[in-house]
């Protein structure tokens, strides 16, 4: 069983173009391999929300993502040890590479609310927003792979409106 | 061979006057021992005549929880019992800190980590109705499947692993009012 962590990016506010949530291994040997991804809509007082478009994607060829903004790292069991070199976090500056979409989302953007049941409460719903996930137990499939300069991230297209939580689960092999 | 395989099952009853409740938690005193949890949920235990309101309630997992006061125990489901690992284990909810400086500090822990955030919807279930705007929310937060805030599934990737004083807290921690009632639930094995 591989040393696994969560990655947390709590409260980030959509804009275009912005990574809201990635990881990114720069280490020649390590591998890292994404097992799930998740989503909830992090915005509680009012605000237009807006239709923003979200991917997931695998973006390989030595991408550059500079400066960017640390997320929550925990790990599974207090005695691993983190990556040696590597990013986990989310906005920054996002360039190059070649990027693939993996899944793709649609997302309101709008708070939830208390008298609601729309799309926008929908998004609170931890299982219901899991747009990754490779950890279902058939070993015969393949986690997400990084390998040394490749980068997984959930990449905010367009919309600049209301917050999103982002969680990715990985482990170290 | 299976773990030992427990259910720590948790009700609590908003009535604070603070910004942050426990509303979970389990924590490993023990030296010799080593939880490991697969599965966190909650659902909405409100049944009737309660206002409306959001509550955010966040996962922490901590570490370094010396200092936290005795829990109130809940149901224990599955085999054996919780009494053998007397003073090894707490869990429960509704248990405060013995030092109170400001609401981040409730939280008893040396380090904590944001692990998951959900919102909660705390009208009652029952008297809306389907087809109410309240009450179809409030009935989507009974569905346990829908409300699972951490699930381990396979054996590839490591479950929430508690060693000594190491915990975990389901924290509302946003909004006061009072009188909702939340359950909150870990399961977990002891090896």
């Amino acid at each position: 069983m591989a040393q696994t962590f969560t990655s947390y990016n709590s409260g980030i506010s959509f804009a275009a173009s912005k990574v809201m949530g990635g990881i990114y291994n720069r280490h020649a040997s390590e591998i890292l391999k994404i097992r799930r991804v998740g989503l909830i809509n992090g915005q509680t007082a009012a605000v237009t929300g807006v239709l923003c478009n979200l991917e997931f994607r695998l973006t390989t060829g030595t991408p550059t993502w500079t400066s960017p903004v640390a997320g929550v790292l925990t790990k599974h069991d207090s005695t691993n040890t983190p990556p040696t070199t590597y990013d986990q976090g989310n906005s920054g500056t996002f360039s190059g590479g070649t990027s693939t979409a993996l899944r793709r989302t649609n997302w309101s953007s709008d708070e939830a609310a208390v008298s609601g049941a729309t799309m926008d409460e929908m998004e609170c719903f931890i299982p219901l927003n899991i747009i990754f996930d490779a950890g279902y137990g058939d070993s015969n499939v393949q986690p997400l792979t990084l390998n040394q300069n490749q980068m997984a991230h959930v990449y905010n297209i367009s919309g600049a409106a209301g917050l999103l939580d982002t969680w990715i689960e990985f482990t170290k092999e | 061979m299976a773990s030992d395989t427990y259910i720590s099952h948790n009700r609590t009853y908003h009535n604070i006057s603070t910004s942050v409740m426990n509303i979970g938690t389990l924590i490993n005193y023990s030296p010799d021992i080593i939880l490991k949890v697969y599965k966190i949920g909650f659902s909405n235990a409100a049944l009737k005549g309660f206002n409306a309101n959001t509550l955010l309630a966040k996962t922490f997992i901590c570490t370094g929880v010396k200092g936290f006061e005795p829990l109130i125990p809940s149901d224990i489901l599955h085999t054996n019992s919780i009494d053998k690992f007397n003073g090894g284990i707490a869990h429960g909810s509704s248990g405060m800190p013995v030092v109170v400086t400001n609401p981040e500090n409730q939280i008893p822990c040396v380090t904590k980590k944001l692990f998951r955030a959900f919102y909660y919807y705390s009208e009652e279930t029952l008297t809306s109705g389907w087809g109410g705007t309240y009450g179809l929310y409030a009935k989507y937060l009974m569905m346990p499947e829908y409300q699972l805030v951490y699930e381990c599934n396979n054996s590839q990737t490591q479950p929430i692993t508690l060693r000594q004083d190491e915990g975990i807290f389901i924290l509302n921690s946003v909004y006061t009012q009072s009188n909702k009632y939340t359950d909150t639930y870990f399961e977990f094995t002891i090896e």
